[in-house]
């Protein structure tokens, strides 16, 4: 049963996504951005008998490190506290549901709508993509997968968030603080601490794993690129230090990032609604 | 006649006799008389022919005098590991079609599978294979080396020999040979070599030219080792129509030239490499340059990489496409000292973004490459990690914004192309990528649309179709008549009480919610929590539902809520004060809710008729009136038919009539058997549903009694609903209240209680105190 309350509330949080503007909006933006950058890779590939992984492909990777945490963040903020808000949170667990069930069946649910969207945007860039031979199709999949990754990572920081808070405009201006953190600021503060003390190259790159968008941005850039010796030093030292199974263990990354950010939300979750 | 016949027989043998045993050929193999190679040698003349048959002949073998070995079917000549394999120590000699294997190992004798120490050798159509060095030529000049495949030995790039090497042996010709996983092919103190149509791979320098000039190098490929070709101190050096692909070792260069004098790189192709082009201060000498012009350079990490001392190159005519840096300054500074430009023509670019008002193929604005990220990595190398950062991209965008921090261009094209330049004819078929890729986009814009396939699985219009199919399993829904649900493996329905409640204490924080409070429903009964606002009404429904901590002992059917919670609400119907105002649509709801209770949908569609709402099945729920909305979540609650209806407040929001339809609703499903415990300030409410009553005051539970048995409290006959401005609520309270009414707040609105004969004092009481009573409205009750 509590296998199948978590069912029907995933497809009900489905169904809430495709009403949600936040959703829609951001699903459009990334739907349309991803397709005018690959279209213009298309073009410049359309007019050249070579290909590869160029300047305009990697900034698929920059548009998905702008979108994919700012959708996650903002939706896994605005799903808790909004059904506190409106009091449906009360309603819905007053129902033979488990604050677990309800917390999975929401999360699993907008999880999917993320997916979906990002699918949806990686399968437009596809058809422009893969028909100038500007990235490797399985290496194009596996960056879909990282993709949805990094979205899942930022929902169950936003569902975190949103766990703690009882307004909206709260939870969603936490999300977007941490969104400028995670995206610019957490990097532009490790830029500098770079030049000011001169890190090695070994701790640049364990201090940015830290933040799930930069283990993304690694794991794309080595994924389409095929190695990371364009991040200079750092990723030379990530080529050697951890070879071919560096993807697979950036992606493993994320996915602990979304398992533990899923777990503190949910412990928290259950924390608040017992007060 | 005989000796004719005789004369005959012997003319016919000599022309039916093989070549080999011609006179001047020898023939070698493993059956023959001559088995073996060095003892043909030994015994062949000079310009002899050594034909070796198919099999396996053992090394070393030395070739000391003029002479062609030929081999038929791939003799093999194996070194067993040990020396040199095959030694060409003579001049004009020429060695074909042999498999040479099993060099041995040692670098201070450079033990190879083929050497050459003498001039003029032709090394042709052999396969060199296992050794350390493949073929060397050694002070062997006018050598030719053509078609051999060389496979060094299965060693670490660092311990591995040179595939083919040249040491001052010039005017070789090196011709279609492939080599691949050895170090490198050499060419040193070697001029006028020619280089044409070989494959070098998987090794660390590709072609290395050092002390060498007047070299012509074309239509090779030289693909994933550490650089393609590197050209060091020599001059007049041509490279030409080669395709240097994926040279991304540790140097990672395409195409590389350190101090050459007067090089011409034009129409080759390089890509996918990590640096392009690489030039290091060159030409070294005055007054000549290097002409850099008609290449594509494409898809590298660095298209063209170049320290800032070099100066005299003309750089133009190439097509610079799509490199993740196009041209860049090694380790800071500018690229002024280049010539980007010749006779009004540039390089292509395609980051270009500029135009061409005039159409003339030339681009209007010039080209200029002046990122401050790229300075600030060319500055700190440690910062490329920022590469395709936001960090990076926003740094870019601040410098263009703010010209304060704009740095100053690292180089300027003032002719840049607005075209590609032709694509250079090259030995290297650049195939279309597949077309079946493309279906990859229709694979995952599938897997996009299946979570919502999930999704509508679940959808009224879908589960509504799917239960019409189904057949009818149960009676259809009458309210009076619907009995609640019988027992369950979790919860067992008898006639002992359904809630006990024994000392439940509920704190939040240092405030006291429910203190010790106690009592019992048994099936059937109607208990009315009743009391002010914040009297603990609400916390002891949210402690039967198991939606708070408490102290204290409560169970539901025998089960406490904390820890059975969901089998608990399993048997409670819970009807809130308001339903909360989702976007769903009431069919929506109703098949979610319909779905988490297990009651087929059908029955719960025929329970939203008894409601009368019906109609609304596609509404929307917050469009819905309020009287709507409490019918809505009525019908919610009694789907599945629990056996326990809890309600908060249910009437607080109502009109009149909606109030009145609503109770005569909760009060059938009384009649029909549903035990209900109900939380009310309203004593109306009260009076018309409840078998039983708890008064409840500051958490406390302060009296109790049957509803049967209560006095009946004839100083409180009827309500009087006030309708007051909002900041005049709380005084006029207070005024009621120090009057010794009793009066209990509803949003803008005050019910006031009053006995029959003082129903218009509290007119006077707040007219006096000059508070307007907006509307009133006096509602006769059953009396308590």
């Amino acid at each position: 049963m509590a296998g199948n309350t978590v069912l029907v509330l995933a497809q009900k949080e489905l169904r809430d996504a495709l009403r949600n503007r936040w959703f829609l909006a951001d699903a459009v933006a990334l739907l349309v951005l991803s397709s005018a950058l690959s279209l213009l890779v298309f073009l410049t590939g359309a007019t050249s008998p070579v290909s590869g992984f160029g300047r305009t492909a990697a900034s698929l990777v920059n548009l998905m490190l702008l979108l994919v945490p700012l959708m996650g963040l903002t939706l896994g903020a605005l799903a808790l506290a909004s059904d506190r808000e409106r009091s449906a949170l009360e309603f819905w667990l007053a129902q033979p549901v488990g604050t677990g069930a309800y917390f999975l069946g929401k999360a699993l649910g907008i999880g999917l709508a993320l997916a979906a969207a990002v699918a949806l945007g990686f399968g437009a860039s596809a058809v422009f993509l893969l028909f100038v031979g500007a990235t490797d199709p399985l290496a194009f999949l596996a960056l879909t997968g990282l993709t949805i990754l990094l979205a899942w990572a930022s929902l169950t920081l936003g569902l975190l968030l949103s766990s703690r808070c009882s307004r909206t405009s709260t939870a969603v201006s936490l999300a977007l603080g941490l969104w400028l953190v995670l995206v610019l600021l957490g990097n532009l503060g490790l830029m500098g601490t770079a030049l000011a003390v001169r890190l090695p190259p070994s701790w640049l790159l364990g201090i940015a794993l830290v933040n799930p968008t930069e283990a993304y941005r690694i794991a794309a850039l080595r994924l389409l690129a095929g190695t990371l010796e364009l991040l200079g030093p750092a990723g030379l030292y990530a080529d050697e230090r951890f070879g071919a199974t560096l993807p697979l263990l950036l992606a493993s990354m994320l996915l602990l990032w979304s398992l533990v950010g899923g777990v503190a939300a949910y412990a928290v979750l259950r924390r608040e609604v017992l007060r | 006649m005989r000796r004719l016949v005789l004369a005959a027989t012997l003319t016919m043998l000599l022309l039916v006799t093989p070549p080999q045993v011609r006179a001047s050929e020898l023939l070698v193999c493993p059956e023959c008389p001559l088995r073996d190679i060095q003892e043909a040698i030994a015994t062949a003349p000079v310009g002899a022919t050594i034909r070796v048959r198919g099999g396996v002949y053992a090394g070393p073998v030395v070739v000391d005098r003029p002479l062609t070995l030929y081999g038929e079917n791939w003799p093999a000549i194996d070194g067993g590991g040990q020396g040199t394999v095959l030694h060409v120590a003579a001049p004009d000699v020429r060695v074909e079609g042999f498999i040479v294997r099993g060099s041995g190992t040692n670098h201070d004798r450079e033990d190879t599978g083929i050497l050459v120490t003498a001039p003029r050798a032709q090394i042709v159509g052999n396969q060199v294979l296992d050794s350390l060095f493949g073929i060397q030529l050694l002070n062997a000049p006018d050598g030719l080396v053509k078609g051999n495949l060389v496979v060094g030995k299965p060693l670490p790039e660092p311990q591995r020999g040179d595939g083919i090497k040249l040491w001052y042996s010039p005017r070789a010709q090196i011709l279609n040979n492939h080599v691949r996983d050895s170090r490198d092919v050499i060419v040193w103190y070697s001029d006028q070599t020619l280089l044409r149509g070989n494959v070098v791979e998987r090794g660390r320098y590709g072609l290395h030219f050092m002390y060498s000039s007047d070299s012509l190098v074309e239509q090779n490929v030289l693909r994933d080792n550490s650089v393609g070709i590197y050209l060091m101190y020599g001059a007049r050096q041509i490279v030409r129509n080669n395709v240097f692909f994926h040279n991304r070792g540790p140097s990672g260069y395409g195409l590389a030239i350190k101090e050459t004098d007067g090089v011409v790189a034009e129409a080759n192709l390089m890509l996918r490499n990590r640096v392009g082009l690489y030039i290091d201060n060159s030409p070294i000498s005055e007054g000549v340059i290097n002409q850099i012009t008609g290449n594509w350079i494409a898809y590298n990490d660095v298209g063209l990489l170049i320290s800032p001392a070099t100066r005299s190159n003309l750089i133009t005519g190439n097509t610079l496409l799509e490199n993740l840096e196009q041209a860049a300054p090694q380790g800071g500074g500018t690229l002024d000292h280049i010539t980007w430009a010749e006779s009004g023509r540039g390089n292509f670019w395609s980051d270009y973004a500029g135009y061409d008002a005039d159409r003339n193929g030339i681009g209007d604005l010039p080209y200029q490459n002046r990122a401050l990220s790229s300075v600030l990595t060319d500055r700190s190398p440690l910062l490329a990690f920022f590469r395709f950062s936001l960090v990076a991209s926003a740094l870019d965008l601040a410098a263009r914004a703010v010209p304060l921090f704009q740095p100053a261009p690292r180089f300027t094209d003032p002719a840049p192309l607005v075209q590609p330049t032709p694509l250079p004819e090259l030995p290297w078929s650049v195939s279309p990528p597949s077309r079946t890729d493309a279906f990859l986009s229709l694979a995952l814009l599938t897997a996009a649309a299946l979570p919502f396939l999930f999704a509508l699985r679940g959808s009224p219009r879908f589960a509504l179709a799917q239960a019409a199919k189904a057949p009818r399993a149960s009676a259809p829904v009458v309210l009076a008549s619907t009995a609640p649900s019988t027992a369950t493996a979790a919860c067992t329905v008898t006639d002992a009480a359904v809630v006990q409640v024994h000392g439940l204490t509920k704190r939040f924080g240092d405030r006291l919610v429910l203190d010790n409070v106690s009592f019992s429903v048994r099936p059937g009964e109607a208990v009315a929590l009743w009391g002010p606002n914040g009297a603990g009404k609400t916390t002891i429904l949210r402690c039967l539902l198991g939606r708070t901590a408490y102290t204290g002992t409560v169970t539901v059917f025998g089960h406490s809520p904390l820890q059975d919670g969901p089998a608990v609400r399993a048997q409670i119907g819970y009807v809130p004060q308001q339903l909360p105002l989702l976007d769903l649509t009431v069919g929506e709801l109703l098949t979610t809710v319909a779905r988490l209770r297990g009651e087929p949908l059908e029955r719960a569609w025929e329970r939203l008729g008894v409601f009368g709402l019906q109609h609304t099945w596609h509404q929307p729920v917050r469009t819905l009136s309020g009287g709507m909305q409490q019918r809505l979540a009525l019908a919610l609650a009694t789907i599945g038919d629990p056996p326990l209806l809890l309600l908060d407040e249910p009437t607080a929001n109502l009109d009149a009539t909606a109030r009145e339809e609503l109770l005569a609703a909760l009060r059938q499903l009384r009649e029909a058997g549903r035990t209900i415990i109900f939380a009310s300030h309203r004593p109306d409410d009260v009076w018309r549903l409840a078998t039983r009553v708890l008064r409840l005051e500051a958490g406390r539970v302060v009296a109790e009694s049957r509803a049967a048995a209560l006095p009946v409290r004839h100083d409180i006959h009827q309500s009087l609903i006030l309708e007051l401005d909002a900041d005049a609520l709380q005084p006029a309270t207070h005024l009621l209240t120090a009057h010794g009414f009793a009066v209990y707040r509803e949003d803008q609105r005050l019910r006031v209680l009053v006995p029959p004969q003082r129903k218009a004092e509290p007119f006077f009481l707040l007219a006096r105190l000059g508070i307007q009573v907006r509307d009133f409205q006096l509602e006769v009750t059953d009396g308590w």
